[in-house]
């Protein structure tokens, strides 16, 4: 029999009956408010000695499933039994799996006693030291020796040299930390001069500059910045202190743009790379990394993915002679429950928990409600508020407002606490002072519960995060936006029929990704993922999935393979009614990119994609794109400059401008401070729609849209805007609904003024300042601070911008900013500014959770030292 | 209850010999035989002293003779310690000093200084 028959054996049935007991026992402990159940055997009946040995044979295997057998066979050595060999042995059969986190737990748990190597033997104490030495890295910078699992170590050998990488692990790897040890190595003793971090969304890109900034401690060594300004990347690159820069794909192309294309990149990692597939975005991923390879082809590039099928996928675009190597791992570190809840029949209250395994389901009690939860939504907070009473919990919903109710409904079956902690009324305090005073999260915040979704301001949203994390907050009920690029991991996940953006339901690896949040590695032994209704096809059509790993498609790829459709666009986009364009939230992004390669390579039959593709496609594609490049006078610098925006429809604006009747000082966007600026928005918009693109559609609501923009830019905040829309009602005699208002004005801040205003307003700019110096109109030409930045930050004095140079949030620096009367001062002012006057924060009115971020921002020494 | 990182799982014999130990179902999974390896390690009187030479055979021939003393002993202490019935490999080194070479073990293990 060879090793791996005996290892399925085992699995199968050698130890089935034993390692069944254990595992309904383990998730049992995990699950509150579960009925007493006499049939279910104790762990006293276990042969314990036989199972462990069995756990270590198993340890051996490379297999998922016989690494989880053992993983489960430690954990309930360690969590079951009183008896202290046993616990031993278990701690060392995680030492086998290398899992030194969870023996720390178990330690601090209390589950384990100290010195658990000297209660070893001689021949087990040399074989766990042997196996601490080999497990672990040295991290140059600090000469800190690091213990690590199997799949660190792999990526700390394989990230050195000169290759790019790409590693894929599952969410609880200890993926993040070991990646930002590594860049700050390179960075400190490496060559690495200036790196940049790539995050998908902005609230990833300021946790990981925190993370940064925690883990550097001295930070005059080392400047982290995610501001796309130019003057700490030229201090780096001209010998002064080296820079890490941690970007959104947009950023990473606004500071290209205002280094006139010159950002030479030593490092870049890409984070949550399998995101080059998200629909709009991918391509302007995908464009970040080509342009920043274009500049330095020398550049070294390192792909993160959580649990990927093919990580390789992202090293085919890597330039000629340049050595790929990819890292992969799909082990497990915490043990996952996958557990489906059943109605139990004619008792609305009980429902029957069952743990599904590969291939089989495994009953595991029957859990009591509270109270009869009619409607969905009630089952869902229901089942959750009973199960996850201890906290860690998280809720997925499809949507912000359900999101919101969901909150609501559990927060009532909470008792009511008769203090309430003193972060969580700071919480509540921004939420009413930030956003609106009846705003749903405050109270709830006080009871425990919070909802969680992508509109809301960053500082709220991260502050909620930290808060479920401490435990402070117990439920938190989220959407989508948690698998668009938020870490967050939790004990207990609870869903129903999940969907993915606006109903689709989820892939079987979008399900997992989600999924395999649960399971806090080195805070909790498990996690769980509770499924409502399995049976039901309307909340699964497809079922529970079964595990899976994301496939990595980039989107240009995934469109290119619809074939003929884009043809026909590409075909269409030409032409001159751009509202009728059919698809182009499918097409225009990757037809822009497409049109830019042509211009730049003469034929995308020369372009890396054209090798992933049909060449019979590519001929078609390339004569299409012909057509529309001869028609374009613009240069592809210029078309470069904006991805995801045609050149075509550059060339139109262009022509539009040339023709313009009018003075052409009227096509300026006029100073946000001056009346007229707000009729100038809506003229520009309008010109956008009409020979750009469609982007602001509909038409109808254009004059909302640039009235938000309008305020983003002012500097408004949000408080105030949304204070602002409830008058216009009232004076109106509009009817309206609070929470929708907030989640309204809350949508178009970051949809409209910081997503596709800023896209679309600076390629508007780059075309009028091309026309301008054209007509011999430098003089109005204005570069010092350009539209797109402004948007993105949504400030347009130089002090509010001097205020997030320092590292605020923008509802902090707005915050300040209502009080301080000049809109000119430098970093050095504001510091003053701030320095004289924190002490009387407090009576200002400002909020507690924003003194913390201002007085944490200045203590840190780059700043005090300015 | 635990394997060794040393054991070799690569041979056909061990893993069915474990196979049958797993199998409920086989009477052979009750038939377990427990085996012990020792290292004993006695005082011998025939080394040289520190820098003296000495004739490799003579000290040979000396260990034969200390062994058969010593197996006596060693028989003796296993009755003491109701071992006698286990199978039991038993490597018996004679050594300058075994306190000594005791303490040098245990220096570096790290179990004690």
């Amino acid at each position: 029999m060879s090793l791996a028959d005996l290892h399925s054996w085992l699995l199968e049935e050698g130890i089935r009956d034993d390692l069944d007991t254990i595992t309904r026992l383990t998730v049992r402990i995990e699950l509150d408010n579960l009925m007493a159940d006499p049939s279910v055997q104790s762990a006293a009946a276990i042969d314990w000695p036989k199972l462990i040995l069995a756990g270590s044979i198993l340890a051996r295997s490379e297999q998922r499933a016989d690494q989880e057998a053992a993983l489960r066979i430690a954990t309930a050595a360690i969590c079951l039994t009183d008896d202290q060999a046993l616990k031993d042995a278990g701690a060392v059969l995680l030492g086998k799996l290398s899992n030194f986190r969870a023996i720390e737990l178990a330690t601090d748990r209390d589950l384990l006693s100290a010195d658990l190597n000297g209660r070893l033997g001689v021949a087990l104490r040399l074989e766990t030291q042997r196996r601490e030495m080999d497990r672990s890295i040295l991290v140059q910078s600090s000469g800190i020796w690091l213990q690590v699992n199997d799949f660190q170590q792999r990526f700390w050998a394989n990230a050195a040299g000169e290759r790019w990488l790409s590693a894929s692990a599952p969410t609880a790897s200890g993926k993040t930390f070991l990646v930002l040890q590594w860049l700050i190595d390179q960075v400190i003793v490496g060559e690495a001069r200036v790196a940049v971090y790539l995050a998908p969304t902005r609230a990833l890109v300021s946790e990981i500059e925190t993370n940064l900034k925690a883990l550097l401690g001295k930070p005059e060594l080392i400047e982290v910045s995610s501001l796309p300004l130019p003057d700490k990347y030229k201090a780096a690159r001209t010998g002064g202190a080296r820079v890490i820069l941690v970007f959104t794909q947009e950023r990473l192309h606004l500071l290209a743009n205002a280094l006139g294309d010159a950002l030479s990149i030593d490092l870049l990692i890409v984070d949550e790379a399998h995101k080059i597939g998200d629909n709009q975005r991918g391509v302007i991923l995908q464009d970040a990394i080509e342009r920043t390879t274009r500049v330095n082809p020398k550049l070294k590039a390192v792909f993160i993915s959580p649990a990927t099928q093919n990580p390789e996928e992202l090293l085919t675009d890597a330039p000629q002679g340049v050595q790929t190597i990819a890292v992969d791992s799909d082990a497990s570190t915490v043990l996952q429950n996958l557990i489906v809840a059943t109605q139990a029949p004619r008792q609305s209250k009980l429902w029957n928990l069952a743990l599904r395994q590969q291939g089989s389901t495994l009953p595991v009690g029957t859990l009591q409600l509270a109270s009869t939860p009619e409607g969905l939504k009630k089952r869902l907070a229901f089942i959750a508020a009973a199960v996850g009473e201890r906290g860690g919990t998280l809720v997925y919903t499809n949507g912000a407002g359900e999101a919101e109710e969901v909150a609501d409904l559990i927060s009532q079956l909470l008792p009511k606490l008769e203090s309430i902690d003193s972060e969580l009324s700071q919480l509540a305090e921004l939420a009413r002072k930030g956003v609106h005073h009846d705003f749903r999260l405050a109270p709830l915040v006080e009871r425990g519960v919070a909802f969680h979704y992508g509109n809301m301001p960053s500082l709220i949203r991260q502050e909620i995060e930290r808060l479920f994390r401490l435990g402070k907050i117990r439920f938190l009920v989220c959407t989508s936006t948690l698998i668009e690029g938020v870490n967050l991991s939790c004990r207990t996940i609870v869903v129903r029929g999940p969907r993915k953006g606006k109903g689709h339901p989820m892939e079987p690896h979008d399900f997992w990704n989600l999924a395999g949040r649960a399971g806090r590695w080195g805070d909790e032994f498990q996690g769980n993922i509770i499924c409502i209704d399995p049976e039901n096809t309307k909340a699964w059509p497809r079922g529970v999935p079964n595990r899976a790993r994301y496939p990595i498609k980039r989107e240009s790829d995934a469109v290119l393979e619809l074939g003929d459709g884009m043809l026909e666009y590409i075909s269409k986009r030409g032409q001159s009614d751009l509202s009728s364009l059919e698809d182009s939230d499918k097409f225009e992004q990757v037809s822009a990119y497409l049109l830019t390669t042509f211009m730049r390579l003469g034929s995308i039959s020369v372009a890396s994609l054209a090798k992933r593709h049909d060449a019979a496609l590519i001929t078609k594609l390339d004569q299409a794109l012909g057509v529309l490049a001869a028609q374009i006078e613009i240069d592809v610098d210029l078309a470069s400059r904006h991805p995801g925006v045609s050149a075509i429809g550059l060339q139109r604006l262009l022509d539009a401008f040339r023709t313009y009747a009018g003075d052409v000082e009227n096509l300026l966007p006029a100073e946000v401070a001056s009346n007229d600026s707000y009729d100038r928005f809506i003229t520009i918009m309008g010109r956008i729609n009409e020979h750009l693109f469609f982007a602001f559609a509909p038409p109808s609501r254009i004059r909302l849209y640039a009235l938000i923009v309008y305020k983003w830019l002012k500097g408004f905040s949000l408080a105030r805007i949304i204070r602002d829309s409830i008058e216009w009602h009232q004076n109106a005699g509009k009817a309206f609904s609070l929470p929708e208002l907030i989640r309204g004005t809350m949508e178009l801040v970051e949809q409209i003024a910081r997503f596709k205003a800023p896209k679309y307003l600076s390629a508007y700019m780059d075309v009028l300042n091309l026309h301008l110096r054209e007509i011999g109109r430098e003089d109005l030409v204005d570069e010092k601070f350009d539209i797109g930045t402004k948007l993105e930050f949504g400030v347009s004095s130089t002090t509010l911008l001097s205020l997030m140079e320092l590292g605020l949030s923008r509802m902090s620096a707005v915050a300040l900013y209502e009080k301080i009367s000049r809109d000119d001062l430098s970093k050095e002012g504001c510091v003053a500014w701030i320095t004289e006057r924190v002490d009387q924060f407090q009576a200002m009115d400002i909020p507690a959770i924003i003194i913390r971020e201002i007085r944490e921002r200045l203590t840190q020494p780059s700043n005090i030292a300015t | 209850m635990l394997l060794s990182d040393k054991a070799d799982l690569s041979n056909p014999t061990l893993t069915d010999a474990l196979k049958r130990y797993f199998d409920k179902s086989s009477v052979m999974s009750k038939r377990v035989q427990y085996c012990g390896v020792g290292l004993v390690g006695f005082d011998a009187p025939f080394y040289p002293k520190d820098g003296a030479k000495a004739v490799a055979e003579e000290i040979v021939k000396a260990s034969r003779t200390e062994l058969t003393a010593w197996s006596k002993s060693i028989e003796s202490r296993l009755k003491a310690e109701k071992l006698d019935q286990m199978e039991i490999e038993l490597l018996c080194i004679p050594l300058p000093s075994a306190e000594g070479f005791r303490a040098a073990f245990l220096k570096a293990m790290g179990i004690k200084e």
